[in-house]
């Protein structure tokens, strides 16, 4: 539950802001720095701390150590304030930015993992445009924040910390690298899938399966049957995507139960698998296309259909193709 | 029916090929004529063409004859006459109505039906003098009376011809000969793809097969000939009447000969007269009413002239049943017989007038369509059960669809789930009719097998040993293997049937949702269609598009986890193709591409309507090329008929003309075999289900 935006600085408390001593702060700042990085602090946990002496100064010394860019303030999603440490290094980066460079910044990093859109930012600083490109160059110089492309609206520039994996909103989740379907990977995982569905809701068993086998038969003919199970128990999502994550068979991506069903669909759609209830698939006998009556004589495959008629230049005797079907079923004869 | 009319002429050229080809010029130059003017009077006919009112009269008797035109006189002085296109088209399909009727009820049965089709109707008299000849006449025809299609048709035909007020009909000069005979040999082409269906009926093929080449030479033929003789006149009316109970052949009736506008008409002023005292009803409610109405009433008309007249005893209906049962299992298991039963046959009315039913052979169509789809999606002994399953229901199934429906309501929730008890079917309806030697544990889990059949063990290979002896399997072990079957057939996407009760102490009931597989079917040869017109990924995309509506390129990537710019291609192709539409929006008052939403979609109703088009101009082109294939050899054809020629090939014909002629009948055979598969594709297409709002 990332903070959403942040909010103004909690209000300034003068008499307790003349007893904050720069000893207090490093205190405070390394006191919160034991905790993993990223931590949310709320008032409270501060308070718990023990190092202000009254919550007057210790707003003094939180507003202190934000005004220094050590510590960030957000609002929980409750509208509750709380803070977040940032390292010593990027504070005295943004310490060093111009008033411009830290707006942008501070626009982008609220954004957090979701980015933002670059004439939205240029919108919501009231720069021109010409700036905010120099201005976010800037910053992509310095290594602070990096352009991705979103991958809902391709030629959509979108900012976002460097340090920040873009939420797959934009990024596009597993099945998308660089904006693009990674087509290599979603074959390999998606004939993984296809493999381990069949396994599941089919049997090769001998045809003729309950006769007295032949002596001649080392090797019986094999044909698929539906396997002896309820359809609930067909493999779902959940199942495939287990059996995907325990064989490891995808490193450095993370793959949730969301998009592993995208995928299912996916290949429902290419007719590799059959949805057989609403969370449960198997995968199709025989996924072939058929012929039918139409496409198996010349004119269903025909490119001047259209043009062929009763009379003219195309017509049924003139057509080539015709007698190239004629002896062809003659020669199969 | 309605959504014929409106079909566009690829339809008319095609019929008028038809009708050329079987009845000849002047049958064909006249409906020509009439699909040109559309409904239209005998006088109005003459000023459009120019034929002689002779010649015409003549044309439309044969026409009429065969049921390839609707008459209708309001007005006792002027008669209008209107197409059929629905029975014009049929003309392809009566092969293929006599293998299905041979594939159900033996040969004798569908020899019966051939005659039929030759005389268009026939009263039962006319039958019984076709097969048994009054002494008076050649005596020397008896001994070839059954002989297969070629021989006895004409001869029938010529008997009724002299004692028929038709005799219009055969009496047209150059196309009678020469039109039955082509008519015989199509037969046997329609009838080729339908083989590769059921294995049983791949040895009758070959049988047939050895029948028409060795049709001359009778020592071989005489034998295998007697069998389908029909012997007696009793079980010649025993036939009839078993195709009549199952509704393949039906009494001609007066409202056969309305056209669907005439019957509208007549059905609407009818309500109008005695509902609403002759006014046209003003409100809504009851404008919708009138429609309702009018539906019912043309059911009426219709369901009326389509009873089988032999019901009077309900008592009996049953048994009649059973009749029909024997004769499929004969056909299933090929193991014994079929002997006519020893009741005395129904007491024909020698002057009923009987023709045959076209909207019986879709249904036929759809089971057959519906048994090859499973055996290539599940196996072969689970479509043998379906197969056994779709006979049974078909006895209550007149027609695929109802054309002229009640006005939708808004099912309530009770009503939903019900259905008709005659299309309820448990396992212990089929499993008298299944052959006790298929082997119901083949197409099974073995595990599940042994769940049923216990005191067997799986071996390594995955083989059950010992082997369980299916004759030997108890009837309560065959309803239960029987049932997992059917279950593997609900658990498919395709739901081929669904599952209705399973009351205590009884069987599971089932009912099979047509209309749903029908679309389902329908959707499947669009894929088809466009998996070998375009590619795959094609497929793809429209499947995309059914999914998820309307879409714009990012979002259509995002389906098909592709990148946009791939798909860009393929949404072109196949709309410059017909299969997806596409549209342009725009986002801001000016039309520019740039901020419009480029939007694609697929409405299944359209595509539907398409694809049959383009399957009729197909077929169109196949006749063409047939026409263009006899013109070549015309010369050579004349020759090889001239009687003298006839059985003494050898003789009279040079090895070049011999073999020109072995092709030619090749390139012939093929160019039917392949307007037959494209004759399924029609059915699946239009005949399965009726037009429906797009889903």
């Amino acid at each position: 539950m990332p903070p959403e935006s942040k909010t103004e600085p909690p209000p300034d408390d003068e008499s307790a802001l003349a007893s904050v001593g720069p000893s207090k702060v490093d205190a405070l700042y390394s006191k919160c720095a034991e905790a993993p990085q990223g931590t949310f602090f709320i008032q409270r946990e501060l308070a718990s701390m023990q190092i202000a002496e009254s919550t007057g100064q210790l707003l003094a010394l939180l507003q202190e150590l934000t005004d220094r860019h050590l510590m960030k303030s957000l609002e929980l999603h409750d509208g509750q304030p709380c803070w977040v440490l940032r390292t010593r290094e990027e504070a005295e980066k943004l310490r060093q930015m111009s008033a411009d460079e830290r707006l942008l910044y501070q626009m982008i990093d609220d954004a957090q993992n979701d980015g933002v859109w670059s004439k939205a930012l240029r919108a919501r600083a009231g720069l021109t445009p010409q700036r905010t490109n120099k201005v976010l160059k800037a910053l992509e110089s310095k290594g602070l924040v990096k352009a991705i492309t979103n991958v809902k609206v391709p030629n959509k520039k979108m900012y976002l910390l460097k340090d920040l994996e873009p939420s797959p909103e934009i990024a596009g989740g597993p099945w998308q690298t660089d904006g693009e379907y990674d087509l290599a990977l979603i074959h390999a995982v998606s004939n993984l899938v296809e493999k381990y569905v069949r396994e599941k809701t089919w049997k090769q068993v001998p045809v003729g399966m309950n006769r007295l086998p032949q002596d001649i038969e080392e090797n019986p003919r094999m044909h698929s049957v539906p396997r002896n199970m309820s359809i609930q128990l067909y493999p779902s999502a959940k199942s495939i995507l287990r059996y995907i994550t325990e064989g490891q068979f995808i490193k450095e991506k993370r793959i949730t139960e969301g998009y592993m069903e995208e995928l299912l669909d996916m290949m429902t759609l290419d007719g590799r698998l059959e949805k057989m209830s609403a969370t449960t698939y198997r995968t199709a006998r025989d996924s072939s296309f058929g012929m039918n009556g139409f496409v198996e004589a010349p004119c269903g495959t025909c490119p001047v259909f259209d043009l062929c008629g009763n009379e003219g230049e195309i017509t049924a005797s003139t057509c080539a193709y015709f007698t190239e079907w004629i002896d062809a079923r003659a020669e199969d004869r | 029916m309605p959504p014929l009319q409106r079909d566009p002429p690829i339809l008319q050229e095609l019929c008028i090929l038809l009708v050329n080809d079987q009845y000849g010029e002047l049958a064909s130059k006249v409906f020509s004529v009439l699909c040109r003017t559309g409904r239209s009077t005998l006088a109005a006919l003459a000023r459009a063409s120019y034929l002689t009112g002779k010649q015409i009269k003549h044309g439309l008797v044969t026409l009429i004859q065969q049921h390839l035109i609707f008459h209708y006189a309001a007005d006792p002085r002027v008669t209008f006459y209107e197409i059929d296109w629905q029975q014009a088209y049929s003309l392809l399909r009566y092969g293929r109505m006599a293998s299905m009727i041979e594939h159900r009820y033996g040969k004798k049965a569908s020899n019966i039906l051939l005659n039929l089709v030759t005389f268009g109707h026939a009263s039962v008299a006319d039958l019984n003098n076709a097969y048994f000849p009054p002494p008076d006449t050649d005596s020397d025809n008896e001994s070839e009376d059954g002989e297969a299609n070629g021989s006895t048709l004409p001869k029938a035909a010529a008997y009724v011809a002299n004692h028929s007020l038709h005799s219009l009909t055969n009496g047209d000069g150059p196309m009678t000969n020469s039109g039955s005979k082509t008519n015989g040999a199509k037969k046997e082409n329609t009838f080729l793809p339908n083989n590769n269906v059921a294995n049983s009926s791949v040895n009758n093929k070959a049988k047939r097969v050895s029948d028409t080449n060795a049709s001359h030479d009778h020592e071989m033929a005489d034998a295998e000939e007697d069998e389908n003789n029909i012997r007696t006149i009793a079980e010649l009316h025993e036939l009839i009447h078993l195709l009549m109970l199952n509704g393949w052949i039906v009494r001609v009736n007066a409202a056969h000969y309305l056209s669907p506008g005439d019957t509208h008409e007549i059905a609407r002023q009818e309500i109008l007269e005695e509902e609403y005292h002759g006014n046209m009803p003003t409100g809504t409610k009851d404008k919708d009413n009138l429609v309702g109405q009018v539906a019912r009433r043309k059911r009426r008309i219709r369901d009326e002239a389509l009873a089988a007249p032999h019901c009077q005893s309900r008592k009996r209906k049953r048994e009649d049943r059973e009749l029909d049962r024997s004769s499929k299992r004969l056909k299933t298991m090929g193991v014994d017989q079929w002997t006519p039963r020893n009741h005395p046959g129904p007491q024909d009315d020698e002057t009923l007038v009987v023709r045959v039913n076209m909207e019986k052979l879709s249904v036929a169509m759809r089971t057959e369509h519906l048994v090859r789809l499973v055996e290539k999606r599940l196996s072969k002994v689970t479509a043998k059960i379906y197969e056994a399953m779709l006979w049974t229901l078909e006895y209550n199934q007149p027609r695929c669809y109802e054309p002229w429906p009640d006005p939708y309501v808004r099912p309530d929730p009770a009503a939903a789930t019900y259905v008709d008890p005659s299309l309820l079917i448990t396992a212990k309806d089929i499993v008298k009719i299944l052959s006790r030697h298929l082997d119901l544990c083949e197409g099974l889990d073995p595990e599940a097998v042994l769940e049923v059949v216990p005191g067997h063990r799986i071996e390594e290979k995955g083989n059950i040993a010992p082997p369980i002896k299916p004759f030997d399997i108890p009837f309560k072990q065959r309803l239960q293997l029987i049932e997992k079957h059917i279950w593997q057939l609900s658990f498919d996407p395709f739901n081929f049937v669904t599952w209705h009760s399973s009351l205590n102490g009884k069987c599971t009931e089932w009912h099979i949702e047509y209309d749903k597989i029908a679309k389902t079917m329908i959707q499947r040869e669009v894929d088809n269609t466009i998996g070998t017109r375009a590619d795959k990924l094609g497929v793809k995309l429209v499947r995309a598009l059914k999914k998820k509506g309307r879409l714009d390129e990012m979002e259509m990537g995002e389906a098909m986890m592709m990148n946009p710019n791939d798909i860009r291609a393929i949404v072109s192709d196949l709309a410059m193709k017909g299969f997806v539409q596409t549209q342009e929006i725009p986002k801001v008052d000016r039309r520019e591409s740039k901020l419009s939403w480029h939007l694609a979609w697929f409405d299944l109703q359209r595509t539907r309507e398409k694809l049959l088009h383009d399957t009729y101009k197909g077929m169109v082109r196949l006749m063409q090329r047939l026409a263009f294939e006899k013109e070549q050899v015309k010369e050579l054809l004349a020759k090889a008929e001239r009687s003298d020629v006839v059985g003494n090939e050898d003789k009279y014909l040079s090895p070049g003309e011999r073999e020109a002629l072995k092709r030619f009948q090749g390139v012939e055979e093929a160019l039917w075999v392949q307007l037959g598969r494209e004759d399924e594709l029609v059915a699946i297409l239009r005949d399965f289900v009726g037009p429906f709002v797009s889903v």
